[in-house]
């Protein structure tokens, strides 16, 4: 691999790059982040799919097994799939947090399926009826569409910030 | 990647500073992957551009090209993906921070 790390191309020519030359070259990569921001626009159907598959893995625990473990698998494979579809779609990856908002959405969000889950499994222990279990089905579908909204708006904000914040 | 709020060592980087390796760089900090359509078009590129700087910074290890069969194409096309690599990416960081001295009229790191 080339040594790429120290010299400074316009050593090559003697000549220091002007404050003003690296002023502009630094201002070209916030207007590229704010044009690439534009893009990262989910459409309709991404976090709503996401919403009902999380409503669905979850509430599938109210059916008996098989049955259940099969849609939780299924629910598991579904969602890497309708996210690496997007990404193919679009062509970017939206599963990486840009900076510290979108990184605490994302693990609210896994925080929330989990929570579901644990629910699930607490209200099979304490033998509530099934039908209950749709609540915490429910209230993990509308979590991952609401979350995952503001992910979105969190993500844009973030990769528009530009060359000045880290991720 | 330094964690957020440390400081990054400024070091001037040849390779990533002509002009179109910076934005495709810059483009990548933030994101996983990128493919080449998002990267050209953004940066309002032409295909043979592109590639030629992607080329550059693949052979020294600053990105990964990875290319993926298309779901919307019934030919041979393909999706080319390009990220960032962990040396690229602290390379970067370090360019930049360098960039951002030289702006502020400290140019003891070019």
């Amino acid at each position: 691999m080339a040594n790429h790390s120290v010299r400074p191309s316009h050593s090559e020519s003697h000549d220091p790059l002007a404050p003003a030359d690296a002023l502009n070259a630094l201002s070209d990569l916030d207007r590229d982040s704010a044009n690439l921001a534009e893009r990262v626009i989910t459409p309709w159907w991404y976090h709503a799919a996401l919403g009902a598959i999380v409503a669905l893995t979850v509430g599938a625990q109210a059916l008996p097994q098989p049955a259940a473990s099969t849609l939780v698998v299924l629910g598991i494979l579904a969602i890497p799939l309708v996210m690496h579809s997007y990404s193919r779609r679009h062509g970017l990856a939206t599963t990486q947090p840009a900076g510290p908002r979108s990184r605490r959405l994302l693990l609210i969000s896994v925080g929330v399926l989990v929570g579901a889950f644990i629910a699930v499994l607490a209200f099979k222990l304490i033998g509530i009826p099934e039908v209950w279990l749709l609540l915490p089905a429910s209230v993990a579908g509308m979590a991952t569409v609401a979350l995952g909204r503001r992910y979105d708006v969190a993500l844009r904000q973030e990769i528009a910030e530009g060359w000045r914040h880290r991720a | 990647m330094a964690p957020q709020g440390m400081k990054v060592a400024p070091v001037f980087n040849p390779v990533i500073h002509s002009p179109v390796r910076l934005r495709v760089c810059a483009l990548m900090r933030k994101m996983p992957e990128l493919e080449f359509s998002v990267i050209r078009d953004t940066l309002e590129l032409t295909d043979a551009h592109l590639s030629k700087n992607l080329r550059v910074l693949s052979e020294v290890g600053l990105v990964t090209v990875r290319k993926e069969r298309s779901p919307s194409r019934t030919d041979s096309r393909r999706l080319t993906w390009v990220a960032l690599t962990d040396e690229g990416r602290s390379a970067l960081e370090a360019h930049l921070a360098a960039l951002a001295e030289i702006a502020e009229g400290n140019p003891g790191s070019a």
